[in-house]
């Protein structure tokens, strides 16, 4: 029984966009196949190395105060850390709002079983992010201090038990909101909030990583007493990770307990949560009266309900817009500061030429945290048949989806060039290339998101997360984006000699017009009988 | 009204319809029947325009569904078997937002909304969420936002499934009004009863291809639909 909910399962988490052509049912070309694997490979490889440098920073001045069993227990608090961050958008909806709940409930199965099984793709979730911690860790300590055996062992299987233990977190947390959102009225509302504040005190502590640090070494008695009581886990994580056998079974007991406890108090409670929908408390209707409105605002309100009914799809892709209202904001507070910094950076009047760029590419980074268009398709799911059968045309659809993109992003976006611009002193004329240049971005970036989603849509979900999380549309939109920025970053460093800022600014700025306009083309022909074929 | 002239539709190298003519005339009812995988489905798909077809027309009040799907969409309503409507959305922006495509002006909207909520008996739970639904539920709120703009056609698939006998009833009565006001309905079901009495005409469906079509008298003659169906089926 599990066996097969547990094929299950992997058919819906692997199965769906890497492997097979959801439309058609065919798998994907083998070319296909090896573009997917490489860019997930070259992904895998440059956190790894992010994370490995990390590492080392912290190796060299822990082994040499002699405290290599501290150096493993905050890299073990690191990867479980980033473990719960990885998950915990989507830990609710995974575990609680399945589409699939009713029929798994209804057959002769357990519940805990069937949690065990979600518990299980959460946890390879987790051991994705906590290896790419840990195992980059494990090699920098090596170099650092050399290989020896069974050391070496238990540290690469460490990652197990962490793996279990931020899973065991991501699920509580998940829990709780779970309990919390059973009773509120607005469910997604208080999703959201919660999981901002959570963001907000993750960075709080993440901000301020080094300063703990320096302190943790300049009062290395105290700390150690603390890792050996209150943090016992850790130091058994610690003292194991450096070969010795009984803090290396004492760590994987602990993780073990940590991971059934938590599938025992996730499982009492599982069918209640799943199942209670009075945080949708019985509202009664009262006749108002009716506003009518255009077939385009009708379907661009359509658009904007299903962004704002599900948590995890304003958190997976839209919190660009939060942070892009937040940011400008914390710039006029530290405006000082700011300008000092910019004034020691950028001295001659040469180099400061270069500002709007760099706030233009600053804005775009900013920018690539929405993603609205890019899950927009597959989100339509099995309702897609009802635009299809209504009066609309097409391209008015998924210019819809374009427009509700655009407005969430490039307002912001306006105020960020504007009040960067405004803080860094740039000219008039600058700031309207800043604008013009981030807006043509926007553009670019929400059709670019829109085509992918056509082009490789997942309709037969049975949870929202699967086409907002696991799409690949959304990892290709964000890393793509980056690279993109980097790609112009570096040109100007090549051809700074050649072009003025100011003119290369201007050329970006029209490449990313001419990029959308293109691209609006083909959404208009190609794209919408693509689109039309879906359903 | 509605007139299909060789639907041959294509799933890969399989035709799950072939060669398939009908003719439906205004104030009609036209029962269509067939075994499971017969091919109502995919028929009535690709009438409302949600499927394209790999060969013949389908016209609409004159329009063709292919090259002028706009106009034929406008005049019909298509309620599929499984209602997966938007569970983002609770019933009456649900309907608000199909009176805004189709245009219909508020105050006959408002009409609309209450007259057939409370004929439905559904009034009271416009306000919550559509995935706060049950089927029958969510099979009437389809029903009302077919009838709210007033289509010339209506097809359905199946739309007795999971309504209770009371709303059946109602459901029948609608029907009726709808074609004694000059409108169409081509509708599939697996209920026969409910075919022999409701529908003028019949066309029954075998394996893609259409086996029998005509008044129900014709077809069915001194027998029930019933047996008449089995003995085409074997
Ligand atoms: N999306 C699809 N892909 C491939 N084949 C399909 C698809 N949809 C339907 N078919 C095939 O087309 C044929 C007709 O299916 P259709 O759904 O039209 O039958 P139906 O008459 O509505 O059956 P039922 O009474 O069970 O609803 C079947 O053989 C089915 O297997
Ligand atoms: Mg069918």
């Amino acid at each position: 029984m599990l066996k097969a909910l547990y094929q299950k399962q992997f058919l819906e988490m692997l199965g769906q966009n890497l492997f097979r052509d959801r439309r058609t049912g065919k798998a994907r070309s083998r070319g296909g196949i090896i573009l997917f694997s490489l860019l997930y490979v070259v992904l895998f490889l440059t956190f790894a190395f992010m994370f490995g440098s990390i590492a080392f920073s912290l190796c060299t001045p822990l082994v040499e105060a002699g405290l290599d069993w501290l150096y493993f227990a905050l890299i073990a608090l690191l990867a479980v850390a980033l473990g719960v961050f990885g998950s915990v958008f989507n830990t609710y909806a995974a575990l609680y709002r399945s589409k699939d709940n009713d029929l798994l409930l209804s057959m002769p199965i357990p519940p805990s079983a069937i949690l065990l099984v979600k518990l299980t793709s959460i946890a390879l979730l987790a051991f994705l992010f906590v290896s790419l911690v840990f195992w980059p860790a494990v090699v920098v300590y090596s170099i650092v201090v050399g290989v020896s055996f069974p050391a070496l062992l238990f540290q690469i299987l460490l990652v197990i038990p962490l793996s279990a233990v931020s899973t065991a977190l991501t699920c509580l947390l998940g829990w709780l909101v779970a309990l919390i959102a059973v009773r509120v009225k607005n469910k997604t509302f208080w999703t959201v909030a919660l999981t901002i504040v959570f963001l907000a005190v993750y960075y709080y502590i993440y901000g301020s990583a080094f300063r703990i640090l320096s302190s943790l070494l300049a009062n290395v008695d105290k700390v150690s007493a603390v890792f050996r009581s209150w943090l016992f886990p850790l130091y058994a994580v610690g003292e194991g990770a450096l070969g010795k056998p009984l803090y290396f079974i004492l760590a994987v007991l602990i993780a073990s307990a940590a991971f059934a406890l938590t599938w025992y108090i996730l499982s009492r409670t599982y069918i209640r949560i799943a199942t209670d929908n009075r945080g949708a408390a019985k509202t009664v209707y009262r006749e108002k009266r009716a506003k009518v409105s255009s077939v385009h605002s009708a379907l661009l309100r359509r658009e904007f309900r299903r962004f704002t009914s599900s948590s995890v799809y304003m958190l997976n892709c839209g919190l660009g817009i939060l942070i892009m209202l937040l940011a400008p904001i914390a710039g006029l507070i530290k405006m000082g500061t700011v300008r000092d910094l910019l004034g020691m950076f950028f001295q001659s009047a040469e180099t400061r030429a270069v500002i709007p760029l760099v706030l233009a590419l600053l804005i775009c980074l900013l920018a690539t945290m929405n993603d609205i268009t890019a899950p927009s398709v597959s989100l339509e799911g099995r309702s897609l048949w009802l635009v299809r059968s209504l009066p609309v045309r097409t391209q008015d659809v998924l210019s819809a989806k374009l427009r509700l993109h655009v407005i969430l992003t490039a307002i912001p976006v306006a105020l960020d060039a504007l009040v960067f611009c405004f803080i860094a002193q740039t000219s008039v004329p600058e700031a309207l290339l800043v604008l013009a240049s981030s807006v043509a971005f926007v553009l670019f970036t929400a059709a670019a998101g829109l085509a992918l989603n056509i082009l490789m849509p997942n309709l037969n979900w049975t949870n929202e997360a699967f086409p907002v999380k696991q799409s690949p549309v959304v990892l290709i939109m964000i890393f793509g984006a980056w690279f993109v920025l980097a790609v112009i970053g570096g040109l100007y460093a090549l051809l700074a000699g050649i072009l003025s800022p100011l003119f290369y600014l201007l050329l970006v700025a029209v490449v990313f017009l001419l990029g959308f306009l293109l691209l609006l083309l083909w959404l208009r022909r190609g794209g919408s009988k693509r689109f039309e074929a879906l359903a | 009204m509605l007139k299909i002239e060789h639907l041959t539709k294509k799933y890969g190298d399989k035709a799950a319809v072939e060669d398939l003519s009908l003719h439906i005339r205004p104030g009609e009812i036209c029962g269509f029947i067939g075994h499971n995988g017969a091919g109502k489905t995919t028929t009535l798909k690709s009438v409302a325009g949600i499927l394209s077809f790999d060969g013949g027309e389908i016209y609409v009040n004159g329009n063709s569904v292919k090259t002028d799907p706009m106009k034929t969409k406008r005049d019909i309503a298509y309620i599929p078997d499984n209602p997966d409507l938007y569970d983002y959305m609770t019933g009456i922006r649900f309907l608000n937002f199909i009176g805004d495509i189709f245009g219909v002006p508020a105050d006959v909207r408002q009409e609309k909304i209450r007259s057939l909520g409370d004929t439905f008996e559904l009034t009271k739970d416009l306000a919550q969420p559509i995935s706060a639904y049950s089927h029958g539920m969510k099979q009437k709120l389809a029903v009302i936002s077919a009838w709210l703009h007033d289509p010339k056609l209506i097809l359905m698939d199946e739309p007795f499934v999971g309504l209770d006998p009371k709303a059946s009833h109602i459901l029948k009565e609608q029907m009726r009004e709808h074609c004694d006001r000059g409108g169409a309905i081509f509708f599939s079901t697996h209920v026969l009863e409910v075919a022999e009495k409701l529908c003028d005409e019949v066309a029954i469906i075998k394996q893609g291809r259409l086996i029998r079509e005509g008044t129900m008298e014709e077809v069915r003659g001194d027998e029930s639909l019933e047996s008449v169906f089995l003995e085409l089926e074997d």
